[in-house]
């Protein structure tokens, strides 16, 4: 008997406790939930964000490396007008993509007293990840190089 | 001891329940906050690394932006020449990497006309020392524009214009980026070897027996760059500019084997260089980005190799020579024209009684009296004598043709008033590359360049006889006498073409002397 009460106190408290049990691991579950909710919703913005800065830091390089690119191709002409046909035509190679959409010439500067050809370009950018405030960006480059299409002086 | 026991046992199941309850909720929380921190450090890493990346190439091109710069301003470094050198400098009289090829053209088209002299032994007294002062003074324009080329102040000064107005942004916000001086590199070095200079020549203009380095290119011919040449035991070496080419960058592998320390041109330790190699620095402190890069210069002009100020004289004289019993009684001097008829001996006394003697002479010059038909008119192969011609004309113009020259003599005509005639290259350019080649006698308007005066003394080369016609009899004149004498008069004629070279040091690079001679003899016996 004492074994049978024994074994049925055993039991009854055993199943209360394995209710407790139930109680607190959803609680604990659920709290986990929260927090990792509460985790994503601070890590995954911080990461979107870093998918912007990339894309951001990514073009406003390829920009640059555009301008530059743009402004050897002035440096190897010989007139001004001739600088901005090599430039617009160095240019035109760009191919616009949902990321950068377009790249215009803002300015060229052909100093043939200094021997130097500036060449300014805009980049036109949309982050892949909107931001509330803003989703466009100008990217703006500019690169100079020495006038290498000139003959030397007689 | 039964009945505590369970309650013991549920205790310490519900307490290690709750410990694993905290440690998973830690867990979570240590993850989440390890996860973001993680998270962080990757961005700024992969931050940093893109930053550091996009400044490197930052720095590179303004280290190939320096180099180009270098490269293309070092032609705008001149140095005065010397008034030996004026007709080949520039337009404000200086000599730079441009055209430094063209004064060592003069210099070894001189040298090059005194080993012919010294073959052909017409060198004169003055020649060894001309020769010697004409490549002096081109070794010295040279290495004084060496110096400046080499001086780093100046490469630094070129490479900051460019590199110095560009920024690592990147790196270092708001900061330059600086010539890197840390390390010491040969910054000079001659590629190209043995391929064109900027010096276009024609073989016909270098003196026979004289072997010039030379490149094909098209339908030119370019003085061979960085090959020493030889010539009256001097060495010259030309620098290489590829033609049609711009300033552009070159390759570590291309210009180190090429650098003036590890590679220099044998014989000339200021020979001018063709490439530069310029680094950049742009630091923040805790990390340096070092780029370096080289160019090869290229003026994009190229140059005849000439004498520009230098001059031909042609010299013609008609002697008859009046003799009486085979003894010269007078000399006179006819023109070049056919038939004069020459009273040359008036009531000439003799010792047995009075002649009078009559000539007709310049039967030769029948078919013209031009410079070109004098030179026709000796009846024997005048090429050797028109080669000599337009080898130094082509010394003034490389371009002429020997149809030019001929055309040119035939349309210059004799002039009785004139001693000589000047072929000289006529120059309206401020830098002496438009020539014009022309002819003129020494009474016409000839360039204030040309000293008539000190005609003679402009020459380091000797006379030598270069085409000896035969001597014919009363074929180009007659001659006869009142009263008639035994034996009849005859008439003998004879011609002779003299060269005398000139180096060109002194202007005169040659002069020709025809000379035909018409003896006339005649008798005082009946």
């Amino acid at each position: 008997m004492p074994s049978t009460r024994s074994q049925n106190y055993r039991k009854s408290n055993s199943t209360k406790a394995r209710g407790n049990f139930r109680v607190n691991a959803r609680r604990a579950s659920a709290q986990t939930l929260i927090e990792a909710m509460v985790g994503f919703i601070v890590l995954i913005p911080i990461a979107l964000f870093a998918v912007d800065v990339v894309a951001l830091l990514s073009t406003a390089q390829t920009n640059e490396q555009w301008a530059e690119t743009a402004a050897r191709a002035a440096g190897s002409c010989s007139c001004e007008t001739m600088a901005q046909n090599a430039v617009k035509n160095s240019l035109k190679r760009f191919v616009p993509s949902s990321i950068a959409s377009s790249l215009e010439l803002e300015k060229i500067t052909f100093d043939q007293i200094n021997g130097q050809v500036t060449v300014a370009t805009v980049m036109q950018i949309n982050v892949p990840i909107p931001l509330p405030w803003m989703n466009q960006f100008q990217l703006r480059a500019s690169a100079i190089q020495p006038l290498l299409g000139t003959p030397a002086a007689q | 001891m039964s009945q505590k026991a369970p309650p013991k046992l549920i205790t310490r199941g519900l307490g290690h329940k709750q410990k694993t309850r905290r440690s998973k909720r830690a867990a979570s929380l240590i993850l989440v906050i390890a996860c973001g921190f993680g998270l962080m450090a990757l961005i700024y890493g992969l931050f940093t690394l893109a930053m550091f990346l996009g400044g490197s190439r930052q720095v590179r091109n303004a280290a190939d932006a320096g180099a180009l710069n270098v490269s293309r301003k070092m032609m705008d470094i001149r140095v005065p020449t010397d008034p030996k050198y004026a007709d080949v400098a520039d337009t404000n009289g200086k000599v730079g990497m441009s055209n430094v090829n063209r004064l060592w053209g003069k210099a070894y088209l001189i040298n090059a006309n005194l080993e012919e002299m010294q073959k052909s032994g017409q060198a004169g007294p003055k020649a060894g020392g001309n020769g010697d002062a004409a490549y002096q003074i081109a070794q010295t324009i040279n290495d004084n524009l060496y110096v400046n080329l080499a001086d780093s102040k100046t490469q630094d000064l070129f490479f900051s214009q460019m590199a110095g107005r560009r920024t690592a942004n990147m790196i270092n916000p708001g900061m330059g980026i600086d010539k890197n001086n840390k390390q010491y590199v040969c910054p000079i070095a001659m590629v190209d070897r043995g391929d064109e200079s900027n010096l276009v020549m024609t073989p016909g203009q270098i003196p026979d027996g004289i072997t010039a380095g030379k490149v094909d290119k098209g339908s030119k011919s370019f003085m061979q760059g960085y090959v020493p040449m030889v010539a009256n035991n001097k060495k010259f070496t030309f620098t290489s500019f590829h033609e049609g080419e711009q300033p552009h960058l070159i390759s570590d592998s291309v210009f180190d084997p090429n650098r003036a320390d590890i590679a220099p041109i044998e014989g000339s330790a200021t020979v001018i260089p063709n490439a530069f190699r310029q680094s950049a620095l742009a630091g923040n402190g805790q990390i340096d980005s070092t780029a370096t890069a080289s160019a090869v210069a290229n003026p994009i002009r190229s140059y005849s190799m000439t004498i520009p100020e230098s001059y031909i004289t042609v010299y013609v004289q008609n002697i008859s020579n009046w003799n009486v019993d085979g003894k010269k009684v007078k000399s006179i001097p006819y023109e070049t024209k056919a038939d004069q008829t020459i009273h040359g001996l008036v009531d000439h006394q003799t010792p047995t009684r009075v002649i009078n003697c009559f000539g007709k002479v310049g039967g030769e010059y029948a078919s013209g009296h031009s410079i070109m038909a004098i030179i026709k008119a000796l009846k024997a192969d005048y090429q050797p004598a028109m080669k000599k011609l337009l080898q130094r004309v082509q010394g003034m113009d490389p371009s002429y043709t020997m149809a030019k020259l001929v055309k040119l003599l035939e349309n210059q005509n004799y002039d009785k008033n004139a001693n000589r005639y000047y072929i000289f290259a006529k120059d309206d350019s401020a830098d002496h590359t438009d020539p014009q080649i022309q002819i003129q006698a020494d009474n016409g308007s000839l360039p204030p360049w040309i000293d008539v005066s000190s005609w003679q003394q402009d020459f380091d080369g000797t006379p030598k006889d270069l085409v000896t016609e035969p001597t014919t009899t009363d074929e180009y004149a007659n001659a006869w006498q009142s009263p008639p004498g035994t034996p009849q008069p005859t008439a003998k004629n004879s011609g002779v073409m003299i060269w005398q070279p000139g180096s060109g040091y002194t202007k005169a690079v040659g002069n020709l002397f025809i000379s035909r001679t018409t003896t006339l003899n005649f008798s005082s016996k009946p």
